[in-house]
């Protein structure tokens, strides 16, 4: 379970956002660029301090301001066990497909990390793009690599900022159909931002929108069945 | 037409000087003043000053740039000048500083002196002059470069869980590598060049503190085939440092921000 409840204030943006996400749910979090929807990622990860609030995972606090008879927490995003892929991915130009994946893994000799990200990518359909470089992978590659690194730190949530934005339409469905197994099979409350509702729509996932820095039911629109 | 004819008056007011160096010393003149032991000590302590400095500037001045590049903080851009200044004082008022800051009168002389430390003379004080003088350089180079970096690839790392240490050595600074070779690659070529600065606060001391540029000098009244010959030397070896510092920035225009 992941409940995040926090406010941040920062130049002329005012979010004010609460959000519960069970395990193995999915919470398409919708609105117009500009809204703040990657602001609440970046909270969540713990790259930008909200200004007031909290942020817990299972039992996990990861941000809490100081209390009566409490400290503040304020964990880096190293521990918070957050999968996050970004638009684009975010893969290490510099690195392999598979070392962008074993960058994520640590507490595994340097001999067993290969094999366990190779493993990784190969449930992903890209044992053949192991030795790849960011480069020279297409853009669903990517976005498929970024999601075996973020699964691979056996994250207690995944957070997926606009991941299939930048993908053409059947590339798309092969990456959402990736993203909800992966939830399915272990069970991780999962937040993605999409400006596109027809992605909640095949995740079949429960949609918020983010209106004027608060979250709530989304308007009832017209929205694009095949998402492209 | 215009820009073509002062294009023709800059190429010679620039290049004439170093041809005629190149031009005027027969090679086997050159090869023959290049062996003279002044020459060859004074190369030795040019290479070993400039490749110590250069160490100690990159070490340094590496994570130092990386933090004023990727943090913001109030008087940045006051912190960010005063590091690059060295690199447009006079040569002289360098000189002074580097007295002033750690001569036997200066702020710190007391405190080097009670440890047993004299710096002006020293081969050591050759190093502190070069790398004050050229590290503004590096610094200079490595903060662009970082400051180029997709900070969305730092926060990648750091939710990928590195520590910030990883983020900096395993993400930043292969990710800069080429503008960091480059910047390591001009402070050398600048400490090669360095005159004033190491006169003043380091001497001239034969085969202790005299380094190439300071030989040159030393010999231009009364061998001046030698300077010659040393002269070109150091016209060879900065050509090539400029050559490696382009290749390693990846685009020609590029070395614009190294000033």
């Amino acid at each position: 379970m992941l409940r995040v409840d926090v406010r941040v204030e920062r130049h002329a943006l005012a979010l004010d956002v609460a959000l519960e996400v069970g395990p193995g749910e999915i919470v398409v979090i919708s609105g117009p660029s500009g809204a703040g929807k990657s602001t609440i990622v970046r909270a969540i990860a713990g790259l930008l301090r909200p200004t007031a609030g909290t942020v817990r995972c299972g039992e996990r606090t990861w941000f809490a301001p100081a209390g009566p008879g409490r400290r503040a927490v304020d964990l880096r995003p190293r521990d918070r066990r957050i999968g996050l892929v970004v638009q684009e991915g975010a893969l290490l130009p510099h690195l392999s497909a598979w070392r962008n994946v074993a960058f994520a893994i640590d507490g595994l000799p340097r001999a067993e990390r290969r094999a366990a990200s190779i493993d990784r990518l190969d449930r992903l359909g890209l044992a053949a793009r192991v030795d790849a470089k960011p480069a020279q992978l297409s853009g669903g590659e990517r976005q498929r690599v970024a999601l075996a690194r973020a699964l691979a730190r056996r994250p207690a949530a995944l957070v997926l900022d606009e991941p299939f934005s930048a993908l053409d339409a059947a590339t798309r469905s092969r990456a959402i159909d990736a993203v909800a197994a992966a939830v399915r099979d272990q069970r991780l409350p999962t937040v993605i931002v999409s400006h596109d509702a027809g992605d909640a729509e095949r995740l079949g996932a429960r949609t918020l929108a983010l209106r004027d820095g608060r979250l709530g039911a989304p308007e009832p629109v017209q929205s694009s069945k095949d998402g492209a | 037409m215009l820009c073509g004819a002062a294009l023709a008056v800059v190429l010679l007011l620039l290049a004439l000087p170093v041809v005629a160096i190149l031009v005027d010393t027969a090679p086997a003149a050159l090869w023959a003043s290049l062996r003279t032991r002044e020459s060859l000590t004074a190369l030795g302590i040019s290479f070993a000053g400039a490749g110590t400095a250069v160490a100690l500037v990159v070490l340094l001045g590496t994570p130092a740039a990386y933090l004023l590049a990727t943090t913001r903080f109030p008087g940045r851009t006051a912190v960010v000048t005063l590091l690059e200044l060295p690199m447009v004082l006079p040569p002289a008022v360098a000189g002074i500083g580097l007295l002033a800051a750690f001569g036997p009168q200066g702020l710190f002389g007391g405190p080097l002196a009670d440890a047993g430390i004299s710096l002006p003379f020293t081969f050591a004080a050759v190093v502190i002059a070069l790398a004050f003088v050229a590290g503004p350089f590096h610094l200079r180079q490595a903060h662009s470069a970082f400051a180029a970096l997709d900070p969305a690839l730092l926060d990648a790392a750091r939710t990928s869980g590195a520590r910030e240490s990883g983020v900096f050595l395993r993400v930043a600074v292969p990710l800069a590598a080429g503008g960091l070779g480059a910047g390591a690659t001009l402070t050398f070529a600048r400490a090669l060049g360095e005159f004033g600065a190491t006169l003043m606060f380091a001497g001239s001391l034969a085969a202790v503190t005299r380094t190439a540029s300071l030989e040159v000098y030393a010999r231009f009244g009364t061998d001046f085939p030698g300077a010659l010959a040393l002269s070109a030397v150091l016209v060879a070896v900065s050509a090539a440092l400029l050559l490696v510092a382009r290749i390693m920035l990846g685009r020609p225009e590029g070395l614009r921000a190294a000033g």
